[in-house]
């Protein structure tokens, strides 16, 4: 499935592409995954996009990435190098995954939101609120992630 | 002047019927009452409480005297103990001058000298001598509120005593402990409150009150939140708008509140020449957005965050370091004289997870030397959190980053005339993203640091060096922050400070989730995380007891180990407190994972500090090899729970609940057996297993740290 703004494969030369990062399961490894998007998204109508994409998954629905819980919406502003993804639906009341895939889904909320030139730093806030993890979750989260975060 | 002045002690002294307790009855007898070995949790001041002797005897809650839950509950509330093996009196003084006196045999406490009569006197139970825990609270001025499973001690907010001086009106509130608060000022078209809020304080005495004293009419007393981590707010109401300072005074456990019309009546009612009492204006007057356009120009207010004000007082020798996630916590010698700044009020929640809100600046950086050690003092503009990190032999290097810090100026290069060191240096490590201010020690020899705010000075960060080889079991990282030290600094440097000395014996173990939180589930097999973690733990628990340790459980049932409706990160924390009040050698987490996917499978061990790399990797072997699970590796990562613990670190994600193989082992009891069995021998393999008698050397193992 693809979402609004955002082209499974590339369909013009002069239309800008950019990687949405899905996370394997069981691993961390990262799948990235070009998109087309529209020329008219740019700044935080752009990363909207691209965190819409991520939440909605890959083009072709597969089992084996990592996805955000159904239910899931995001919201995404940014701020100089920060960008603010705020995480509501199912999500924001209870996690009941892993801990592997708990990593992959903001591993790969980070490198997506991270492609785009200039944003450096991702702060996740669920339901508006800065929490220091997911409910029920384990990875912290009140600090801005970079992909540094991730770095073994 | 009004007064409302409540006194739990005359409760008590109703009760008494003795009237002198302080000479035995009854001669101590080596077969005392029996002791029924509880696991319920005790709760003081927001924080869990890790009892290694928590008993039951006559219904009532005792524990022995040596106790580390007991030390650390006393320092929780400004306290200490005082004994001697062999001899008939307890003697518990708080920062206050309180005096407290059990007698072995006698059931009367003298609180003050007034003996106070208890359901059952102290006694000793083979060798060890045990004290009644409700009547000690009770001693203390603490509330007993009701908890299932357990006992909560919550300290009390027991008068609010306004005065007028001069010009100004001075709301004294008094606690039980040394008092934490926040204030905050509302201003409407009818009403001027100023509200002061004791996080971690009960009042049995909730009510409003009209208090007819200068700027003051009325104050209001509520508490509300949790009963394990209540908040009582004092609410002042004024007849109009005022600026207003509070200074801690008593001891620590009373502010006064000074309330003025304008800063030249604050600034004269707080004169800077009491280095104890300094005022520090907590929040600014807010100007009310409403106030109509011809009422007169509002106070100045005080600008936000001011420049604390500092007193150089004349001194010889140096404060006590308060420390900070560290183990030991004595001040260095006397001969290094560093400034004394003055203290300040430490306005925050309780929550060691506390992150400083802002990024602070270190403005200066200044080096006192005595022949045993030398004194590094970092002067701050508000609280930082820091971690440090210890290679051992043969690097013997130390270091400690400050987060969201900014060293104002160039790096520095600290001179050191001692030969035990080779370099010290200040410098802003990073910047970006993260601000980190890096202090680096290259010694020439081993070397035990220490780190910690300054007692009397939250703002003024010490490191300290000394002469001497760590503990062979010392950690080799840590965590800590100003933040929280601050408040431990509030009582006399007397005190034993938090957290308490690692226990070398000790384990904690961290069944995940429970309660409210199951975890992972998977229906197909009946599995539901929070009890497969459980059950994985008690048979964790029996091994290590196996091999000699102390173990405690953060739990060992199916509830939330945090307050009860605590929010997630009280939970998470809450489990990390067990095993840093505790003073764990090690702390492990046990979990199961779980994906999307039913392909994934497999056990793996996570850690976050990076000198924990060994102890995760030493875990994961063994458990691998007991349990025959898929090995996924070791996996650095920010988990919580191993990332605000002090001490070595580790959770283990046994294996994969949503894998039709892993479920099939899990749900079998001698998978579980297995996976305990080798994670008891992963620590056995790591630590050399605990200690043997006093003079006995215990094999060593290398820590295995890395550089950074």
């Amino acid at each position: 499935m693809a979402v609004v703004g955002c082209t499974p494969k590339p369909q013009s030369p002069v239309q800008p592409q950019i990687n949405v990062y899905f996370c394997k399961v069981g691993s961390d490894a990262l799948v990235p995954t070009p998109f087309s998007v529209d020329k008219s998204l740019v700044g935080s109508r752009l990363e909207n996009a691209l965190v819409a994409q991520l939440l909605a998954g890959p083009a072709v629905p597969t089992s084996t990435v990592v996805q955000f819980p159904p239910g899931t919406t995001a919201t995404v502003d940014l701020a100089g190098d920060l960008a603010t993804v705020d995480l509501n639906g199912s999500i924001a009341k209870a996690y009941r995954g892993g801990a592997s895939d708990e990593i992959g889904l903001f591993k790969s909320l980070t490198y997506t939101v991270t492609s785009v030139g200039g944003i450096a730093r991702v702060q996740v806030t669920i339901a508006g609120r800065k929490v220091p993890t997911l409910p029920g979750g384990e990875f912290e989260i009140d600090e801005p992630l970079t992909r540094e975060t991730f770095a073994q | 002047m009004t007064a409302i002045v409540w006194k739990g002690r005359v409760l008590l002294a109703l009760l008494c019927t003795l009237t002198c307790a302080l000479v035995p009855l009854t001669p101590a007898l080596a077969l005392g009452p029996a002791v029924t070995p509880t696991r319920a949790q005790v709760w003081v001041l927001g924080r869990q409480i890790a009892f290694a002797h928590l008993g039951i005897t006559y219904g009532d809650p005792v524990t022995q005297i040596d106790d580390p839950g007991l030390h650390a509950m006393l320092a929780a509330v400004g306290a200490r103990s005082s004994w001697q093996p062999g001899t008939r009196f307890v003697a518990i003084t708080r920062g206050d001058g309180k005096l407290i006196t059990f007698t072995l045999g006698s059931d009367a406490v003298s609180i003050d000298g007034v003996p106070v009569a208890m359901p059952f006197a102290p006694f000793n139970s083979g060798s060890e001598l045990y004290l009644p825990l409700v009547p000690l609270a009770k001693a203390l001025d603490l509330g007993v509120r009701g908890f299932r499973g357990g006992y909560v001690f919550v300290p009390q907010i027991v008068s609010v005593t306004p005065r007028r001086e001069g010009s100004v009106t001075i709301v004294r509130i008094e606690g039980s402990a040394p008092l934490t608060w926040h204030s905050s000022y509302a201003n409407s078209a009818r009403a001027h409150t100023l509200t002061v809020s004791f996080p971690g304080f009960g009042t049995d005495n909730a009510g409003s009150q009209s208090i007819a004293v200068g700027l003051a009419t009325g104050a209001d007393v509520s508490e509300s939140g949790p009963p394990g981590f209540p908040t009582t707010a004092v609410s002042i109401s004024l007849k109009h708008t005022a600026l207003f300072a509070s200074r801690r005074v008593g001891g620590g456990a009373a502010v006064d509140v000074v309330i003025a019309r304008d800063s030249a009546q604050l600034h004269a009612a707080t004169p800077a020449s009491t280095p104890s009492s300094v005022h520090v204006a907590v929040t600014p007057l807010q100007t009310p957005p409403s106030l109509p356009k011809n009422t007169p120009a509002a106070p100045t207010p005080v600008p936000p965050n001011p420049s604390p004000p500092v007193e150089p007082t004349a001194t010889t020798s140096s404060p006590a370091i308060v420390p900070s996630g560290v183990a030991t916590a004595e001040p260095l010698g006397a001969g290094a004289s560093p400034p004394v700044a003055s203290s300040s009020a430490s306005p925050g929640p309780l929550s060691a997870s506390t992150p400083p809100l802002t990024t602070q600046k270190i403005t200066d950086v200044s080096v006192a030397e005595a022949p045993s050690g030398t004194r590094i003092t970092l002067t701050l503009t508000g609280p930082v959190a820091f971690e440090w990190h210890r290679l051992g032999d043969p690097d013997d290097r130390y270091w400690l980053d400050i987060d969201r810090a900014i060293l104002v100026g160039p790096a520095q290069t600290v001179l050191s005339k001692l030969a035990f060191i080779k370099e010290i240096k200040v410098s802003q490590h990073a910047l970006d993203p993260d601000q980190v201010v890096r202090v680096s020690i290259t010694p020439t020899q081993a070397i035990d640091v220490r780190v910690g705010t300054i007692a009397g000075s939250p703002n003024q960060l010490g490191i300290e060096i000394e002469n001497q080889p760590p503990a062979p079991d010392a950690p080799l990282a840590g965590i800590g922050n100003t933040f929280v030290t601050a408040q431990a600094s509030s009582p006399p440097s007397t005190q034993p400070a938090l957290p308490a000395r690692t226990d070398p014996t000790l384990i904690v173990i961290d069944p995940g989730h429970g309660g409210n939180d199951p975890g992972s589930l998977n229906t197909g097999y009946g599995l539901t995380e929070s009890h497969v973690t459980l059950a994985i733990a008690e048979r964790l628990e029996a091994d290590l007891k196996h091999q000699g340790w102390h173990v405690v459980m953060t739990r060992d049932g199916d509830y939330e180990v945090g307050p009860p409706d605590g929010t997630d990160a009280q939970e998470l924390q809450a489990r990390c407190d067990v095993a840093n009040a505790a003073g764990a050698r090690i702390f492990v987490s046990v979990h199961i994972n779980s994906s999307v996917s039913s392909a994934p499978n497999g056990g793996t061990t996570y850690y976050w500090h990076p000198t924990d790399r060994a102890l995760a990797q030493t875990v994961q072997n063994d458990m691998i090899t007991a349990s025959g699970i898929t090995d996924d590796g070791v996996i650095r990562n920010n988990f919580y729970v191993i990332h605000h613990t002090t001490m070595p670190s580790i959770l283990v994600e046994v294996a994969y609940l949503s894998n039709p193989h892993d479920a099939t082992l899990l749900a079998r009891q001698s998978f579980l057996d297995q996976v305990a069995a080798g994670i008891a021998r992963g620590i056995a393999d790591f630590t050399g297993g605990p200690p043997g008698p006093v003079g006995q050397a215990r094999p060593q193992h290398p820590a295995g740290a890395t550089k950074p």
